[in-house]
């Protein structure tokens, strides 16, 4: 079987010199730069004086607030090089123009309003740079009425029909609307954005005249294509929308140390719990038959929750699946860490970073047999390649030209 | 119309709901995807659906397969027989690579892994994705939606602080489908530059954990887990979703302030003057603390109007506010109709539809939806025949056998 040994993998990076000039802020753009670097591109950061926002988003490095020791940023920034510059000022506009025209990508995150005010909409960026991949992912898109008005992570989600979905799932009827935890639904844009601007990449290798293009994505749309098939059934198909999650057997049960979540669409994944069970009575009729799952599912759920409630998540998790049944624990995110299965994968690699130290960054969910994993870098501290940025592709600038605009 | 993956063809061994979604994305990039099927072992998604039960129509007629294999062709195969992974391994050599989300070993034990399609096509390029990946000792272990999410820890941190863990649903399956899209795409652009191939091991847990990966930091930086917090933020309030009308038919409107511009906006907004007056509510800090008499007050106000109109009043006043979308609210959403984001289709045996644009808006190759799902086996023949350049003789053999079942 093919297996890739996280030991002995290829001696190349995917996107190696591919270069990318990122302006973003928070969670979806820098995680479209992220997945970028972690695949090997060259991936230069822009901030603003003040700084990306996520690093004032806690928790913090050290029990205490400092720019440097963000966990949003330091996870959503790993492996890029750092320019802090002044947008405001002409000296710090022409080094980004200056950056773009040896780049392969633009990765921005501004709005129609913001693109206006700093002179970079999209198609005038990529003016006299036919190369250009010009990308951007934003709250609602370039386009249409909520394009410019003001949201965050959460009006977001509630607005894309993501917390009308999910709360489906906590089992309380069609209650108050959920958030997902963390800032899985703003990353979500990130991931959607980083494959716009691959797809572009594949299709300007395609062509002759190598031409790039422009790559919009919207971190709303992103949302609600990952929950298409709700969404689409509660447009399309009123009767089967009215049904609520849980029917048949199913769901979530409580056991002796947490949670444990099961969907089973298959008999023999039935039949396998029911062996994990030790093969109990009331799962069989009086013909000595499996019940009928959907049929009895609540008698069964009530059952099966008598069973786990006596039992830990660890025990039950690994007896039933090594019966085939789909059974998850809801872990804690300390034993994702410190299960053994991702240790075995790699996923979760070291960073050592010069304020926050060494902390454990998750990597992408794909081991490649023939390319490199991802760079062992950490995030930029604020404006820490500006000399090195300066002398590498900004030549000929004063030291105070580049204080003017901001960049030193 | 051309696509970025224009020209490419995939060989798609998916089924259910994330492996499905990760191949049609590249449908929709304009690779030509053939989803291998079976008439024996039936993707359960051309069924029922894990939330809503049995939807009770024909195999044709299920809108869970529709909208995750948009855009694609249908070749019905036995794999069990020798004649089968003998088209298969004809397909390979016309194709660029193959996406499959079977438990790891699976396609090997059918004689069909990627040594095996490697050696007819050298250098093909092949994404498995499975549940928790290829190696390790839970590399058998199987899973779906709910399973995923509660592996990852993202259930442990979905739901009110005094409820329970979330049991998540389909928007998982669909965030590891994309995870398995953008390995996918790695591996082509990859075998566009340098010639080589490879296997890419995805695994489900690590897709959602990778959306996350900053609640680990905050374990290793705090000692402890995140808890639950609901609609709630770790500094800001009001930030929450409130209940708007009466309770027998509620709306929900989720309103965030983040600051002292936007929390005076949202009280000269309201008409809750009493509330900037108030030395309680005067800072951030303050709110945040007093974030549950907050709400009520601000429920208070909700409650006297529609989602709609609340939303409509902040939004006006600079404060980040939405209504609580559900699908169908969305397609009417005049943010939503404008960006024509709803894409009519005509399946076969299904009444007109309206399924969701592809999320990626690209100039020159734009991604594109050009049909429904595929019925099943509906190109069987014309793969067989048109692309493998079998005959139609040969073909009624095959069927005869019981090869395309």
């Amino acid at each position: 079987m093919a297996e890739v040994a996280t030991e002995a993998r290829g001696t190349t990076r995917i996107l190696d010199g591919v270069g990318v000039v990122e302006l973003t802020d928070f969670v979806a753009g820098p995680f479209a730069g992220r997945i970028l670097a972690d695949l090997g591109a060259d991936v230069v950061k822009l901030e603003l004086p003040r700084g990306d926002s996520g690093r004032r988003s806690g928790p913090f490095a050290h029990g205490r607030p400092h720019r440097e020791g963000a966990a949003v940023f330091l996870q959503y920034n790993r492996n890029k090089r750092g320019l802090r510059v002044d947008l405001s000022t002409q000296g710090g506009r022409r080094i980004l123009h200056n950056l773009l025209d040896e780049a392969d990508v633009f990765l921005s995150d501004l709005t129609p309003a913001e693109q206006e005010h700093y002179e970079l909409r999209s198609a005038s960026v990529r003016d006299g740079r036919p190369q250009l991949i010009v990308a951007s992912v934003t709250p609602y898109g370039q386009s249409g009425p909520a394009a410019d008005l003001p949201s965050t992570p959460l009006t977001r989600m509630h607005s894309a029909g993501t917390a009308h979905t999910l709360v489906r799932g906590l089992g309380a009827g069609l209650g108050r609307p959920i958030a997902t935890g963390g800032y899985v639904n703003e990353a979500d844009g990130g991931t959607a954005c980083a494959i716009g601007i691959i797809a572009a990449l594949i299709a300007r290798g395609e062509q002759e005249s190598g031409n790039g293009q422009i790559v919009e994505v919207s971190v709303q749309e992103a949302m609600s294509t990952l929950d298409r098939v709700d969404l689409s059934i509660s447009r399309n198909d009123q009767a089967l929308s009215r049904r609520s999650m849980g029917s048949g057997f199913g769901g979530r049960w409580e056991c002796a140390d947490g949670y444990l979540v099961a969907a089973m669409p298959q008999p023999h994944q039935w039949a396998g719990l029911v062996k994990t069970m030790g093969n109990p009575d009331w799962a069989y009729d009086a013909d000595g038959e499996l019940l009928d799952r959907s049929e009895h599912g609540a008698a069964l759920n009530e059952k099966m929750q008598e069973w786990s409630s006596t039992r830990t998540r660890e025990e039950i998790y690994h007896a039933a699946q090594a019966n085939s049944a789909p059974i998850g624990a809801v872990f804690r995110p300390s034993e994702v860490m410190t299960s053994k299965q991702e240790e075995v994968r790699d996923f979760f690699a070291t960073g050592d970073h010069a304020w926050a130290g060494e902390l454990p960054y998750t990597q992408i969910s794909a081991l490649f047999s023939g390319t490199d994993g991802p760079p062992t870098g950490v995030a930029p501290l604020l404006g820490e390649a500006n000399c090195e940025l300066l002398a590498e592709r900004l030549g000929g600038w004063s030291a105070a030209t580049a204080r003017r605009a901001g960049v030193a | 119309m051309a696509g970025p993956l224009s020209g490419r063809r995939i060989i798609d061994f998916t089924w259910a709901w994330a492996g499905p979604y990760g191949a049609m994305q590249l449908a929709l990039l304009g690779a030509e995807v053939i989803k291998i099927e079976s008439t024996t072992r039936i993707d359960h998604s051309r069924q029922r659906s894990l939330a809503a039960g049995s939807f009770g129509g024909g195999l044709n007629q299920a809108p869970m397969f529709n909208e995750l294999n948009l855009n694609k062709r249908s070749l019905t195969l036995n794999l069990k027989t020798d004649e089968a992974k003998s088209i298969v391994r004809d397909l390979a050599r016309i194709s660029d690579g193959a996406i499959d989300n079977f438990r790891p070993g699976t396609l090997d034990r059918l004689d069909l892994g990627y040594e095996v399609l490697n050696a007819e096509h050298p250098n093909f390029v092949m994404v498995s994705a499975s549940a928790l990946g290829a190696n390790g000792p839970e590399r058998n272990y199987v899973g779906y939606a709910p399973t995923f999410a509660a592996l990852a820890g993202l259930s442990y941190l979905t739901g009110q602080p005094d409820g329970p863990p979330a049991q998540m649903g389909g928007s998982i399956d669909l965030r590891a489908g994309t995870a398995a899209a953008l390995a996918m795409l790695a591996a082509l652009y990859h075998h566009d530059r340098s010639g080589q191939g490879q296997f890419v091991d995805a695994s489900a847990r690590e897709a959602i954990a990778m959306h996350m990966g900053e609640q680990f930091l905050a374990v290793a930086m705090t000692g402890e887990d995140p808890g639950r917090i609901g609609n709630e933020h770790a500094s800001y309030a009001p930030h929450d979703v409130y209940q708007c009308g009466s309770n027998d038919d509620p709306e929900w409107v989720a309103i965030a302030c983040r600051n002292d511009r936007e929390w005076a906006s949202f009280c000269a907004a309201t008409g809750l003057t009493q509330l900037a007056a108030d030395d309680r509510f005067r800072t951030g800090l303050r709110r945040w603390k007093q974030r549950e008499e907050l709400n009520r007050t601000v429920e208070s106000w909700t409650r006297e109007r529609s989602a709609q109109e609340a939303a409509e009043t902040l939004l006006g006043a600079g404060v980040p506010a939405s209504p609580t979308l559900s699908g169908d609210a969305l397609y009417d959403d005049p943010h939503f109709k404008a960006r024509l984001n709803s894409v009519p289709i005509s399946p076969p045996e299904m009444a007109d539809r309206e399924v969701l644009a592809p999320p990626w808006r690209l100039s020159l190759t734009p991604a594109f939806i050009d049909g429904p799902a595929p019925m099943l086996g509906q190109h069987t023949r014309e793969v067989l025949e048109g692309l493998l350049g079998y005959s139609s003789s040969k073909v009624d053999e095959l069927e005869a056998a019981g090869v395309l079942e």
